[in-house]
């Protein structure tokens, strides 16, 4: 470990140089602020209904519990993409994937956007690291702009690595003498496992083989059942590649669903070393922890798995936000919110006025019992830029480019999203409400050349 | 450019599902023969005794759920079993290769009572290291030193700028339920032979307190091609996916499994490179 002293820190920001990224340096001058730190505890694939404090049955995570019970438990919070890279990179810009460049895993963030940690690196005095999966694009790197990094991971492998993400970060609060606040996102691979199993489990399971585990499956979701009217590209997950699942008894299911919620309990075996470190090192009193994962799973709601699809089973994420010398804890909100919001939280708490052309807004006056800049709709791109998702608090619109069927669904009296709307003549008014809404939406971004769908008719095409 | 960029990879990507096949079913030692994940079916060192001490080592393999693709040597375990008094005290020594040039190091020492052969944890040290480049970083250093007693585990961080003088950090235990961990049992599970379910709570990674885990022997498996008759155990709780021991005859843990992730007996298994020896 090199320790660089603050004096040359600040030379070097004088000079301009302090942009570049670097693998681990950690600073270590004293200094004092009353500003806070802020961490970002970014899980990998996580369904937002489990977590036990917040209601999950069938799981145990004394972890995320504490969280729960320390700060602000958002209902509706949602991915900006259901995929790993594209969340990710609107949580660290603040931007829609189809302005970032990110719509999909694969490209990198557009070129001159630049991301938080930068940001914070150029506009405030915050120390900024970063631990753990990066897939901004690649899923893991040694330099990444912006933040210094203090470990990567291994890809698929978060049941093995997970803890070795924690301790570089026990290792990085156990030994850190600055007061100079910092910015640390330690981001973890698990659930995403789940993708192995599913590859390792294609086939029925022996039930011969563990039998004390069959009385322990969870119940069968009651949204089991898709719905009528689904698009096609909808329906064809399915029914072909690996994610094919057609073929499955319910017993399988209940299988599946059993080693998830596993898979999300050795992710809070982590989130709870985590904050019993934060509290041992004294530093949970002066440090806003957000918790919150880049997309959820299928969980077999709709007879799906995985992710990239519009239902809320993975287009919604838990998101908790803890900072308890600032927060009422232990409370729910019940506001419309998403991956966008982030850069302006982080940049509030930091000070900083965040870059222009933000899509969401600060979440500080929820988290400190105020009122929000008002939130009327709220648009997530889905699949490969193929779909798009319109939420209000009440309904929920989903549109697949040149596909007829789209779907609504009233979340008031149908939150499991199990009776297709689109169809009905007593809903045309909310139907054209929300095409209205995803119109108006789309006509203020700056999106990058060349998506794939350059026609669809969100955008005006026909 | 994006479009473009798009196109290939789809195209890409769909020869790539051609070519890649599934695993399609949970490891076992005949799927992890067929995944070339050894070549032989892992032999105990000789004069292996399973109550006596021994020195073993595990190659940690993963798989990335295809017959090929992505599956690799992850890592490597050493254990040591020395009995000293009434005691067994197993050092323990993981090295984990993570992406590009990082590693993770974990090494320490557990004691536990010799007898029984499933016995609670008494104490432990442990020491992290992260390496970049060939460097172990002071920075990243952090050791914690634990105890059980009375119910619950104190674990006292111990590093040289901070911790010494903090109160620990006391998980309460479950009342009555022994507390083991991982490599505990890759250790101990030679000389167990459980009759009936064994109920225990698990300390993963000496770190993470894991509820609920019931151990049950599944009896003798009868020799297979390129397979002696092996004998087998699982265990199941919060926490983890199934851990399935597979036992050589004379008791020693050739090979476990846990959903994607295989420890593999080899002696000849040098932990990863990346980080140098010095600090």
């Amino acid at each position: 470990m090199t320790a660089r002293p603050i004096q040359r820190r600040a030379f070097l920001r004088a000079a301009g140089l302090t942009l570049a990224a670097s693998a681990i340096h950690v600073h270590a001058a004293p200094s004092s602020d009353a500003r806070p730190n802020i961490i970002l505890i970014l899980t990998d694939q996580q369904h937002q209904d489990t977590i036990a404090a917040a209601g999950a049955k069938g799981i145990v995570t004394p972890g995320m519990d504490k969280l729960v019970g320390r700060g602000v438990t958002f209902e509706h919070s949602h991915a900006s993409n259901p995929v790993c890279g594209p969340c990710r990179a609107s949580l660290l810009t603040g931007r829609t994937t189809s302005e970032n460049g990110v719509w999909t895993n694969g490209p990198g963030l557009r070129k001159g956007m630049g991301n938080l940690g930068e940001w914070l690196r150029k506009k405030s005095d915050y120390e900024t690291y970063y631990a753990g999966k990066w897939h901004l694009p690649q899923y893991y790197t040694d330099v990444i702009p912006g933040f210094t990094t203090l470990t990567t991971g291994l890809g698929g492998q978060g049941n093995l690595a997970d803890a070795s993400t924690t301790a570089a970060v026990e290792g990085f609060l156990m030994n850190r003498r600055s007061k100079t606040p910092f910015f640390l996102t330690v981001s973890y691979m698990q659930p995403h496992d789940i993708c192995e199993w599913l590859r390792l489990n294609i086939n029925a399971p022996d039930d011969a083989r563990y039998p004390e585990l069959t009385k322990a499956y969870p119940a069968l979701p009651a949204n089991h059942t898709p719905p009528a009217r689904e698009p096609k590209a909808l329906r064809s997950r399915r029914d072909k590649g690996e994610a094919a699942r057609g073929q499955w008894d319910a017993a399988h299911w209940r299988y599946y669903r059993w080693s998830y919620l596993r898979h999300v309990e050795m992710v809070d075996a982590q989130v709870d070393r985590l904050v019993n470190l934060l509290d041992l090192s004294g530093q949970s009193k002066n440090t806003v922890i957000v918790f919150t994962s880049d997309h959820g799973e299928g969980f077999g709601e709709h007879q799906l798995t995985r992710k990239s699809i519009p239902y809320n089973s993975a287009l919604k994420v838990p998101l908790v936000i803890a900072a308890p010398t600032q927060i009422p804890a232990g409370r729910n909100a019940t506001e419309l919110v998403s991956s966008f919001d982030f850069v302006p939280t982080v940049c509030d708490y930091a000070g900083i006025a965040p870059p222009k052309s933000q899509r969401g807004r600060s979440l500080r006056p929820i988290l400190e019992g105020r009122k929000p800049e008002a939130y009327p709709v709220l648009v997530c791109e889905v699949d490969d830029d193929n779909c798009r998702v319109v939420r209000t608090l009440r309904y929920k619109y989903i549109a697949y480019h040149a596909d007829e069927n789209d779907m609504l669904f009233d979340l008031k009296t149908d939150p499991g999203e199990t009776k297709n709307l689109a169809a009905d003549p007593a809903h045309r008014k909310p139907l054209a409400a929300m095409k209205a809404h995803l119109l108006a939406w789309e006509a203020k971004l700056d999106v990058v050349e060349n998506l794939p769908h350059p026609t669809a008719w969100w955008r005006g095409g026909k | 450019m994006a479009l473009e960029w798009f196109r290939k990879e789809k195209a890409m990507a769909k020869s790539k599902k051609k070519k890649r096949k599934a695993v399609g079913v949970p490891l076992t030692p005949s799927v992890l023969l067929k995944c070339k994940a050894m070549t032989a079916w892992p032999a105990s060192p000789k004069k292996f005794a399973s109550g006596g001490d021994f020195s073993l080592t595990w190659r940690i393999w993963t798989c990335h759920g295809y017959m090929q693709n992505a599956n690799r040597n992850d890592g490597v375990l050493t254990l040591d079993k020395a009995t000293k008094g009434d005691d067994v005290h197993l050092s323990f020594r993981q090295t984990i290769k993570l992406h590009g040039q990082f590693v993770h190091r974990m090494v320490g020492t557990m004691v536990y009572p010799k007898a029984p052969a499933l016995a609670s944890l008494k104490s432990f040290e442990l020491t992290h290291r992260v390496g970049y480049k060939g460097r172990w970083e002071k920075s990243l250093r952090s050791m914690m030193r634990g105890s059980v007693s009375n119910a619950k585990l104190e674990l006292h961080p111990s590093t040289s700028l901070f911790g010494k003088h903090k109160p620990p950090l006391v998980i309460p235990l479950t009342p009555g339920r022994m507390l083991l961990n991982e490599w505990q049992l890759l250790a101990s599970l030679p000389a167990a032979n459980p009759v009936k379910p064994v109920a225990f709570d698990l300390l993963e990674n000496l770190a993470s307190k894991q509820t609920g885990h019931t151990l049950i022997a599944d009896g003798k498996l009868p020799a297979a091609e390129s397979l002696p008759a092996l004998t087998r155990l699982h265990h199941c709780g919060h926490g983890t996916l199934p851990w399935d021991y597979y036992r050589n005859p004379d008791g020693c843990v050739a090979v476990a499994v846990t959903h994607s992730r295989a420890y593999i007996l080899d002696p000849n298994a040098k932990p990863a490179r990346g980080a140098g020896e010095s600090s």
